[in-house]
């Protein structure tokens, strides 16, 4: 709808904080420069001056502990939104999340929960370098017990965070640093995008392209130039690739039979992988080609201009990919 | 949140039932009864994986929580059934669980090292060395939030010392003056190894102290001494002074686990800590001060020790849980 | 105590403090120039303490530092030409141009690592220091790291075995944390020094700003290090740049004029008092107030830094970005 405001990616996520602080006082932010300076990306912006200092706790560097803090927090009553400044320092927290925040539900037979979400910034751009560029989505998504979400557009990424707050669950929400200043319509009011429900962003009857988060964005590029050559790309974002909406994806695959799935993070053992073996167990029939995949090589991202652009599969690969699965 | 000046709670929690010797006495015997059955049922096949037992520790667990209310939190550690019954666990729910069985407090899903109990502010055991101490802090940074009157005890071995997590989280309870209290139980081993082997410092007070934490060492073999040093910190906790830091030596009678020949331990060593049992240290104090007979004390450990017995019997009787609760609450709704 | 007595070393000293911060401006006006360049920690104000211990390292001690590193490097004799191409990408960096400024190393100088993970260096400064103990060459591992680091639980961790195992470390912090902002600091500790102090380190504090005196300091610490094979904390306490904390760095005090020792009318500005007490002029003022060197001989020495500037930005600039075949290579040895 034209009357539709329009705002970024990281201004989105930040109006979903404002809303759910308001809407309930559990709700607290914790992490590092999130307070006073109002977040290093200024995702955290005004939340300080409107909720105060009880509810926007800047914290000290001491990632395992905040991180910790935040589970018993949680299984005593608050909704804690944690964040851990770049993707990379999830390393730091992977105790905490997996022994404990992902097992604590199961093991005391649903007595407790552990409700709480875990927002990163990840994304290759800008050589940042090996320690601050990396995605350990797949990381995250292998541990049962926690969700894993990835938004894209603005509307996903408002709608996403409001859920993934009022989830019961730990909620690892992965939010790509290089889409923050994508502008796009917001909905009116208080419009949740459930958690596991995947999203047809093109249609199209050639080939199906599954992608999450900033891939979505590459992958629509791709689509574009070979739209000029005749071939009608669909686009998948699962917007969670736990719980991944396997339905959606498979319906698109049943329909187009061809499947590229693309990732950021790297192609060894990643989602690509994942999601390229269900399709292959479940559509088998329907394909004309054997699932492709684009990812991430498995190398270090360097600091450094000439090199970082070798890691993320860029619009050129993808529509090459895509050719040469039309033609073979 | 910037440093914190001290916010008295608005709801203090008033607390004097299971205060008194007598029930101190009561507590420590249930929970070495506990304790001597589950030792005899692992070693007869009857309990999964590995246990540890808190026999020789019971002071420490029934003087502190006897301090809390029921709505106080505590987080345990791998070393945790004393902490559980202490805390006011239902016996047949802690043997269903030990035993593998569906009634347990997990379903019998998660054993000694796994053991939740949300009615009674029990954050849980656990199998990470440290892994409950930061949960114990956030559950009093959830109490000062929510100005509920509420404070957390987190209990860990010597072990944990050395983990970096402590610190940390000791560093953030001092700068938010958090409703915590830090328990060590301190035991002098490791696993096998000593803790005068792997532990800087001259005194591991200095550690609290560091962070101007008030810190001080407690006889963890007398219960009294426990809960008198249990009542000044929890009193601290709640009227918005922040955290404690309690250094209890004790010693692990059974050794670190069940089946452990204890090798590296003197005998003579183990015999002078045998010789101040908490447990019978406080009977000869009782008897001592007259305010029990032996008759009475004997009478109490009888009975702790025949309600153990019956709901480690009941437990054995249970069903063990099917195959559709292995996928049970792998999410919240 | 180490003195430095010959005018030589003073001078040296003087010098190896101007070739940080020219290459520091350096790198600003790199930034400037191309677009891409931009995150970088600057060692501005820091020259007093980088300068003191690298003049005093020895050739097979080793070194890691952490994301405020061009000082280090540069200081411990790293090339500048290829420390500045390694900034900009260049193939000619230090290390192929892929790490960039937070990844730095140039192990020909014993440099063996920047992390630009807040606690990085710490750890494996202390695994450094585990190696030259049992290699027995008398040689000292330095870890060089900001105060944020103390909030990280691997200090801890890292302090604990150093003392407990006795190893040869030079815990270098810089502490450029605003003296009577600790009210609102993410600290509980009252000093910094507690901390290593409650693990049993040696500690000292020294004027960061005072380069004679942290001098002495380093140097009293590597003479215990190598001779008790001990660990020591030294707390170097340094005014902040105002520029600090900036992503794209910026002149936010101005290109250093060196006159300003002498022509201190030139010290205007909303800096002015940073300026004042910064540790380049500081030291200018005193090597001129005890006649160690005259106005001359200070700016002889400072052109000298500048040429071999130039002439490290001429090398920088005309090294070319890596061939894009390379990327994938060398994840593996
Ligand atoms: C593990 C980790 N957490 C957080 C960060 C982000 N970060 C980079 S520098 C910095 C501040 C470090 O402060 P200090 O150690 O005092 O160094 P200073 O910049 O003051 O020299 C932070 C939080 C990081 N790089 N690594
Ligand atoms: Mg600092």
């Amino acid at each position: 709808m034209p009357s539709e405001k329009m705002l970024t990616v990281k201004d989105a996520i930040l109006e979903a904080l404002f809303e759910e602080m308001a809407r309930d006082d559990r709700v607290c932010i914790i992490g590092e420069d999130v307070g006073v300076a109002g977040g290093v990306f200024g995702q955290t912006k005004g939340l300080f001056e409107k909720f105060g200092e009880a509810r926007v706790v800047d914290t000290p560097i001491s990632e395992p502990a905040i991180f910790g803090m935040t589970v018993g927090a949680a299984m005593a009553g608050l909704r804690p939104v944690v964040e851990v400044m770049f993707g990379d320092f999830i390393t730091l927290v992977m105790d905490q999340l997996v022994n404990q925040a992902a097992k604590i539900h199961y093991m005391s037979a649903g007595g407790y929960t552990v409700p709480l979400v875990l927002r990163t910034a990840v994304g290759v751009g800008g050589n940042l370098g090996p320690q601050h560029s990396q995605s350990f989505h797949a990381w995250v998504a292998h541990v049962p017990g926690l969700k894993v979400v990835m938004p894209q557009s603005p509307a996903d990424a408002k709608g996403l965070m409001k859920a993934a707050i009022r989830d019961n669950n730990p909620v690892v929400f992965i939010e790509d640093r290089t889409t923050y200043n994508v502008k796009g319509p917001i909905p009116d009011g208080d419009v949740i995008v459930p958690l596991g429900k995947a999203n047809v962003v093109r249609e199209g009857r050639d080939v199906t392209i599954v992608a999450v988060s900033r891939m979505v964005q590459i992958a629509t590029k791709a689509a574009d130039i070979l739209a000029g050559e005749g071939i009608a790309v669909e686009i998948v974002d699962p917007r969670c690739i736990v719980p991944l909406d396997r339905e959606t994806i498979l319906a698109s695959v049943r329909k187009t039979s061809r499947a590229l799935v693309l990732d950021a993070g790297h192609l060894d053992y990643g989602i690509t992988g994942e999601i390229a073996a269900i399709i292959s167990e479940q559509a088998f029939d329907y394909l004309d080609a054997p699932v492709a995949r684009l990812a991430a090589p498995n190398v270090l991202i360097p600091c450094n201009t000439a090199l970082e652009p070798l890691i993320v599969p860029n619009e050129q690969q993808i529509a090459q990919k895509i050719r040469e699965m039309l033609n073979a | 949140m910037a440093r914190a000046k001290a916010v008295k709670s608005q709801k203090a929690v008033p607390n004097k039932a299971a205060g008194s010797p007598l029930a101190l006495y009561r507590t420590m015997a249930t929970i070495r009864a506990f304790e001597e059955t589950v030792q005899r049922l692992f070693l007869g096949g009857h309990i999964p994986g590995l246990v540890h037992l808190y026999m020789g520790q019971e002071a420490v667990a029934a003087g502190v929580i006897a301090e809390l209310a029921q709505t106080d939190f505590i987080g345990s550690h791998h070393r945790g059934h004393g902490h559980c019954v202490a805390k006011g666990g239902d016996l047949d729910k802690l043997f269903a669980e030990l035993l593998g069985k569906r009634a347990g407090y997990g379903l019998g899903r998660g054993g000694s090292m796994h053991i939740f109990d949300p009615a009674n502010g029990n954050l849980g055991t656990t199998g990470i060395v440290g892994g409950s101490v930061p949960l114990a802090a956030g559950a009093a940074l959830t109490a000062k939030l929510r100005k509920t009157g509420q404070v957390a005890v987190s209990f860990f071995g010597d072990g944990v010392l050395n983990q970096g997590i402590m610190f940390e989280a000791m560093n953030m309870a001092a700068i938010w003056q958090l409703p915590v209290l830090f328990v060590c139980e301190n035991n002098g081993f490791g696993e096998f190894t000593s803790i005068d082997d792997v532990t800087a410092g001259k005194d591991i007070a200095d550690r609290g102290k560091a962070f101007a934490i008030p810190s001080e060492h407690v006889d963890g073999m007398d219960v009294l001494a426990v809960q008198k040093a249990a009542r000044t910190a929890v009193a601290r906790a709640r009227d918005g002074k922040g955290p404690s830091f309690l250094i209890c030596s004790t010693w692990r009678f059974s050794g670190h686990h069940v089946g452990d020949k204890q090798d590296y331990k003197e005998d003579a060593e183990t015999k002078a800590w045998r010789k101040r049992d908490p447990i019978a240290q406080l009977a000869r104090k009782l008897v001592a001060k007259k305010q029990a007979t032996q008759k009475q004390l004997d009478a109490i450990a009888d009975e702790a020790k025949s309600a153990v017995t019956k709901a480690a019997e009941a437990a054995r009787k249970l069903e063990s849980p099917t195959p559709a609760d292995l996928m049970e609450h792998l999410y919240a709704e | 105590m180490p003195e430095i007595v010959s005018r030589e070393a003073r001078l040296s000293l003087l010098e190896r403090m101007l070739l940080m911060r020219r290459f520091e401006e350096a790198v600003i006006h790199a930034a400037a120039k191309h677009k891409y360049i931009g995150r970088n920690h600057l060692y501005i104000g820091h020259e007093g303490t980088g300068a003191a211990v690298m003049a005093q390292l020895k050739p097979g001690d080793l070194a890691h530092t952490t994301h405020r590193n061009h000082g280090h490097i540069v200081g411990r004799g790293a090339d500048p030409g290829r420390a500045l191409a390694e900034i900009m990408g260049r193939e000619g960096g230090l290390c192929g141009g892929r790490g960039g400024t937070w990844h730095m190393t140039d192990t020909s100088v014993g440099f063996q690592s920047t992390s630009a993970m807040v606690g990085g260096s710490i750890g494996l400064a202390t695994g450094g220091g585990f190696a030259c103990k049992q290699l027995g060459q008398g040689n000292v591992s330095v870890a060089l790291f900001g105060d944020g680091v103390l909030d990280e639980g691997i200090s801890y961790e890292a302090f604990n075995f150093a003392s407990q195992y006795s190893l040869p470390i030079l815990f270098m912090c810089e502490n450029n944390e605003k003296p009577g902002r600790r009210e609102t600091s993410m600290l509980a500790a009252d000093r910094l020094l507690d901390i290593p102090k409650a693990l049993k380190i040696h500690t000292m504090t020294v004027d960061g700003g005072d380069v004679e005196a942290v001098h002495a300091a380093v140097g009293e610490a590597l003479a215990r290090i190598r001779k008790d094979q001990v660990p020591v904390f030294i707390e170097s306490q340094i005014e902040a740049w105002p520029g600090s904390h900036q992503h794209k760095p910026e002149f936010t005090t101005g290109e250093t004029d060196i006159s300003m020792a002498w022509d201190t009318g030139k010290i205007t500005g909303p800096h002015a008092d940073w300026i004042r007490q910064e540790p380049i002029l500081r030291y200018v003022r005193k090597l001129l107030a005890e006649k160690a060197a005259a106005q001359a001989d200070i700016e002889a020495l400072d052109k000298k830094v500048q040429a071999k500037m130039a002439k490290a930005r001429d090398f920088a600039e005309a090294s070319p970005f890596p061939q894009a075949e390379g990327a994938i290579l060398g994840a593996f040895a």
